[in-house]
């Protein structure tokens, strides 16, 4: 078995009283996909923000080999910057230089469909497009490990079904880890599900051993029914 | 088309005005026919744009001023912390002070002319402009800051890229506001404390009794200050496109 990519230990968090999250664990090796999922407001997005470092933990560790770029839930591009300087600003953060920059975008935004619209600016993309521009962003780092937090969460079945089959080939070599509630994302996405109750304790480990990408195929297999009732009943 | 509701208000205003001044019949209220005369001879002569221009001139040098001080205070109040605080307490006591209050004060310093103007329109711009930046820097979005953190970039990056085109936009409608407020202080300080401009022109045309000349003036004001803020607000569009609205 090959080290992992990201580890966290032991995981702690609160804003006092109850802890949002009480004690969380997981292993994430390299090129796997990594699925949270649990209901709204179980701490997902808490635990997210802990792997990123956006938030100090009380307890416990979080250990990366290599860049964690991470994707919000809404895409959270810079208004006052096209999609390309989006991209650009992210690489420019990480020290790349001016003149490599470029380079770096063009095949991105080929990656994730975009390669026309690299001069728009948010405000005239889709949902959809936003949202490729997001992970475009992402992965403009060549991260390690990405975090995602429901990043298709707000966007229509059929657009979301068509971005998750495209984010399995974005994703390339890089590992992620990604928040949902969606079960059916969870199996199509994941090649591991964590279901997670309140606190955050897990409740329940699901491997998927199904090659991506995943599609419609799958989505109809018995497997997938029976995977899915497995987690639903852990939820 | 699209004008004819603003046409059909304005025609409504001027023959409720004309009616008035025929009721009344009197010097202190003309008629738009009077005042139209009145602004013709006063075109024709010059006087009326070179008042308008010294008033624009004094506008001009007073607004660059209080938008550059504003500018670096307001940022230094948003940016320096418990300086800041500091610094915005003591600029909140003097912002209540209405600029015409500092007209006395302005002669006293300055003089009568160019200078006490141009202060006084430095005290109605700042204001408006200083609050704005200083309350824009400061309220940044916490998505936004939370954005530049995750992909590491250094707080002057995030500074230049994020904070001040977050915050241009509410920084762009105090500069606009501030310019309003510069057109009014010009005209409140040539009113008393200067010998040129549109507001010495309505004062010289009171003490003559001229109500023509003293509303030619005010229908200058209104039209060089209207003029002012739909330039301002175009630049505001084109230079700020992600403003909300």
């Amino acid at each position: 078995m090959s080290s992992p990519i990201l580890e966290a230990s032991g995981l702690r968090f609160g804003w006092g009283g109850e802890p949002v999250v009480a004690d969380f664990s997981l292993v994430v090796e390299p090129g796997r996909i990594c699925v949270l999922l649990g209901p709204s407001g179980c701490g997902k997005t808490t635990v997210l923000r802990l792997l990123a470092g956006l938030l100090v933990p009380q307890a416990g560790t979080v250990t990366a080999r290599g860049t964690v770029g991470i994707a919000f839930q809404d895409p959270r591009l810079l208004p006052w910057m096209t999609v390309r300087q989006n991209i650009a600003f992210a690489l420019e953060a990480a020290g790349v230089p001016r003149a490599e920059r470029a380079e770096r975008i063009e095949p991105l935004l080929a990656r994730v469909g975009l390669a026309h619209a690299g001069d728009q600016r948010p405000d005239s993309l889709s949902g959809g497009m936003a949202q490729r521009a997001a992970l475009a962003r992402a992965l403009s780092l060549s991260p390690a490990c990405l975090l995602m937090d429901e990043p298709f969460g707000a966007l229509d079945p059929m657009l979301r079904e068509r971005l998750q089959e495209d984010f399995q080939a974005a994703l390339g070599d890089a590992a992620a880890v990604l928040v949902t509630h969606d079960l059916s994302e969870a199996l199509v996405l994941g090649d591991e599900v964590l279901v997670l109750g309140p606190g955050c304790r897990v409740a329940a480990r699901v491997k998927v051993d199904v090659p991506h990408p995943r599609g419609e195929a799958w989505r109809l297999s018995p497997e997938f029914l029976a995977l899915s009732r497995q987690l639903r009943a852990a939820l | 088309m699209r004008h004819l509701p603003t046409l059909i208000v304005a025609a409504t205003a001027v023959t409720v005005w004309a009616l008035g001044a025929s009721y009344a019949d009197s010097p202190i209220l003309p008629s738009p026919l009077a005042v139209a005369h009145a602004a013709v001879d006063q075109l024709r002569d010059g006087d009326l744009l070179i008042d308008a221009a010294a008033s624009l001139k004094r506008v001009l040098v007073g607004y660059t001023l209080a938008a550059a001080a504003a500018l670096i205070l307001g940022a230094l109040t948003a940016l320096t912390g418990r300086w800041g605080h500091g610094l915005r307490a003591v600029l909140e006591v003097l912002r209540p002070i209405p600029p015409i209050a500092w007209v006395p004060l302005a002669i006293l310093w300055f003089k009568l002319g160019d200078a006490s103007a141009w202060f006084i329109v430095f005290i109605g711009a700042f204001f408006p402009i200083y609050v704005q930046v200083a309350w824009a820097l400061s309220a940044c979005p916490e998505r936004w800051l939370e954005l530049s953190r995750s992909l590491g970039a250094s707080p002057g990056l995030t500074l230049l890229r994020v904070r001040l085109p977050a915050a241009a936009p509410q920084v762009a409608a105090g500069l606009r506001v501030g310019l309003g407020l510069a057109w009014i202080s010009v005209i409140a300080a040539e009113l008393v404390g200067a010998q040129s401009g549109l507001g010495y022109r309505i004062q010289m045309h009171r003490l003559m009794l001229e109500t023509e000349g003293v509303i030619v003036g005010m229908l200058a004001i209104g039209t060089l200050g209207f003029a002012m803020g739909d330039v301002a607000r175009r630049l505001e569009r084109r230079l700020v496109p992600w403003a909300p609205g």
